[in-house]
């Protein structure tokens, strides 16, 4: 075995440390990835064709879990939603996470006004409730998907400065800082090499929380009509129309909330056994 | 000790915290961590720094090395003052003055390798090639007492003792002509200080290194240390031959220190004078007037309370802060 086959497997051994459930995460993760991936493949339906006569149809072989009132097939909504949900959550969360980080960085590493600067607009930012926040910069940005991406990065971004300043003030305290120091080695190689990698576990698992929470924040802005505009298919709008027919056809707002649930849920699960798996300090401890 | 051999001169060094209160930032006070604290370090040699937990050993290695910012004197190192220098000037300095830290634990990078530690200090001042410095990374391992193999390794893989080696070889890499250390056996087993202690020796031999032995332990600094100073409160109380040092105290505060260390044979421990301290060790804040010591000085007088006593000479590489030299034993 060589050197990486024997760090990939102490890695994975790590990272399915918890059993079933991590199992089980990674499972239903693939799922939504591939379904959203092979959408056109899996579904031979348009998502967005209207059928008058099969309006709110019950489930049935050919559609499994019933139409919507416009006569849609909902699984494949289903799936043509998870893409939105998955672009959008992923693409934000990098956006926020990126800018964040760096952010933070040179807040804490240089504090002074700069970093004083940076911090007072955060604290300004979360004067303002997040949700409130995000409802009108979504607005300004308009209901497209890169609106959404620029709403919802631009609500998390307080969050990331925060954790990363904290981090990098803490780190910074480190003797193998001072020790860097004192050796001339210069500014950026101490950030980049140092306190980067320290600080990104904690990172990951902010992003991947984040991943969670802005889907979950995607599918709210659409349930409330600020989302992604109709008629694409977007799991918090299905939410919102499916439940005025709540007891004539729960399936139609049952079946995205709980694939909502499913993929925060297991989006968290991963998050938290990705920073186990990362820190070397953990090897072999789970 | 004559100035020309005086690697390091320190001359008069304060480092005084401000106290601010409220919104407005008035200042209502200071912390004197160290006060008016002047000493040398010849080439070569090794000066110990001994006290109580809080009475500014590490403030003046940090302030020597401006880490801190000093408010008062001057360091000297090789005839320039380095703490009137500009960043640029200072440049130069840097690597010559190392340190070595007391927790093993956080003075190196968890998500480094030790070779990798110590080549990143090696190669950043642009002397070396990756190949080049590969070969020396290892040479300096072999310096400290270690082989090859624990290059591979992550600090949390290594014992305490190979982690402050690992320390050694980082400071060593810079090729420093004077090393702060820092408390550097403190977090160690005792058989483990021995090696690190006997280690350090050696390499003094060896390189020609000096050493600012910061310590808390008079055993391991009367060891290792050729001259010891004594601090108490942030000032030097007592500058003593380390060979000297359990036959002449001359301070109270020296011949306490050296009494609370406890004897092996049981006889001896019988016999052994113990001179016990009243109360705290004051606040810096509130300095005390006159000798700082004198609160808690079995010998104290109404001069103590008054006047703050100077460090005279009285002997060969002996000098004692006390208003009552010679008139107690």
């Amino acid at each position: 075995m060589t050197k990486r086959e024997i760090k990939i497997r102490s890695f994975l051994k790590t990272f399915y440390s918890r059993g079933f459930i991590v199992y089980a995460s990674t499972i239903v993760f693939m799922i939504f990835v591939i379904a959203a991936i092979f959408a056109p493949l899996i579904s031979s339906y348009d998502p967005n064709a209207i059928s008058l006569t099969e309006s709110l149809a019950q489930p049935s072989s050919a559609h499994i879990f019933g139409c919507d009132l416009h006569g849609r097939d909902v699984f494949t909504r289903i799936l043509y939603g998870a893409r939105v949900s998955l672009i959008v959550s992923v693409l934000s969360c990098i956006v926020g996470a990126v800018l964040g980080m760096i952010l933070g960085l040179i807040a804490g590493y240089k504090q002074g006004a700069i970093g004083g600067l940076i911090m007072r607009y955060v604290d300004l930012q979360l004067a303002i409730p997040p949700m409130l926040f995000t409802i009108i910069i979504g607005m300004i940005a308009g209901h497209s998907l890169f609106g959404m991406v620029f709403a919802i990065s631009f609500g998390m971004l307080p969050a990331f400065i925060r954790l990363m300043y904290g981090q990098v003030l803490s780190l910074k305290q480190n003797d193998y800082i001072t020790a860097l120091k004192f050796a001339d080695v210069p500014s950026w190689k101490i950030i980049l090499m140092h306190l980067l990698p320290n600080a990104f576990p904690t990172m990951l698992v902010n992003f991947t929380m984040n991943l969670g929470s802005s889907i979950m924040l995607e599918s709210t802005l659409s349930f409330l009509g600020i989302g992604i505009q109709q008629p694409t298919a977007s799991w918090g709008s299905m939410v919102s129309d499916g439940y005025s027919y709540i007891f004539l056809r729960p399936a139609l707002a049952f079946v995205p909330g709980v694939c909502i649930l499913l993929l925060v849920l297991s989006l968290n699960i991963l998050g938290d056994s990705l920073r186990d798996a990362i820190d070397p300090r953990l090897k072999g401890k789970l | 000790m004559e100035d020309k051999n005086a690697l390091l001169k320190v001359d008069g060094l304060s480092v005084h915290f401000p106290l601010t209160s409220g919104f407005t930032k008035k200042q209502i006070g200071y912390v004197r961590a160290v006060d008016n604290v002047s000493f040398e370090v010849p080439k070569g040699k090794t000066i110990g720094i001994v006290g109580e937990s809080g009475c500014g050993k590490t403030t003046t290695g940090k302030a020597i090395l401006r880490m801190v910012h000093a408010t008062g004197g001057k360091v000297y190192f090789e005839g320039k003052d380095l703490l009137a220098m500009n960043a640029k000037e200072h440049k130069a300095y840097k690597r010559k003055l190392q340190m070595i830290f007391q927790d093993p634990y956080g003075s190196l990078d968890p998500r480094q390798k030790a070779a990798s530690i110590i080549k990143e200090v090696l190669v950043a001042d642009g002397d070396y090639e990756s190949s080049a410095a590969d070969a020396r990374v290892n040479e300096l391992l072999t310096m400290v007492g270690l082989s090859e193999e624990i290059g591979e390794r992550y600090p949390h893989e290594m014992s305490g003792g190979q982690r402050q080696r690992v320390g050694i070889a980082r400071a060593l890499a810079c090729d420093p002509e004077l090393i702060i250390c820092d408390e550097p056996v403190s977090a160690l087993d005792v058989s483990i200080q021995a090696q690190i202690i006997n280690l350090l020796s050696h390499l003094q031999k060896e390189l020609g290194l000096s050493y600012l032995f910061i310590a808390h332990d008079l055993a391991v600094v009367r060891h290792i240390a050729d001259v010891v100073n004594v601090m108490y409160l942030g000032k030097l109380v007592e500058i003593i031959d380390a060979n000297e040092m359990y036959s002449n105290p001359q301070h109270p505060y020296t011949k306490a220190l050296l009494s609370a260390i406890p004897v092996v044979d049981y006889y001896a421990e019988k016999q052994r004078k113990r001179i016990q301290l009243k109360g705290e060790i004051p606040s810096p804040i509130n300095f005390p007037s006159g000798c700082p010591f004198h609160p808690r000085c079995p010998y104290a007088d109404e001069k103590c309370k008054k006047e703050m006593p100077e460090l005279i000479s009285t002997g060969l590489n002996h000098k004692v802060a006390c208003h009552h030299i010679g008139k107690i034993n």
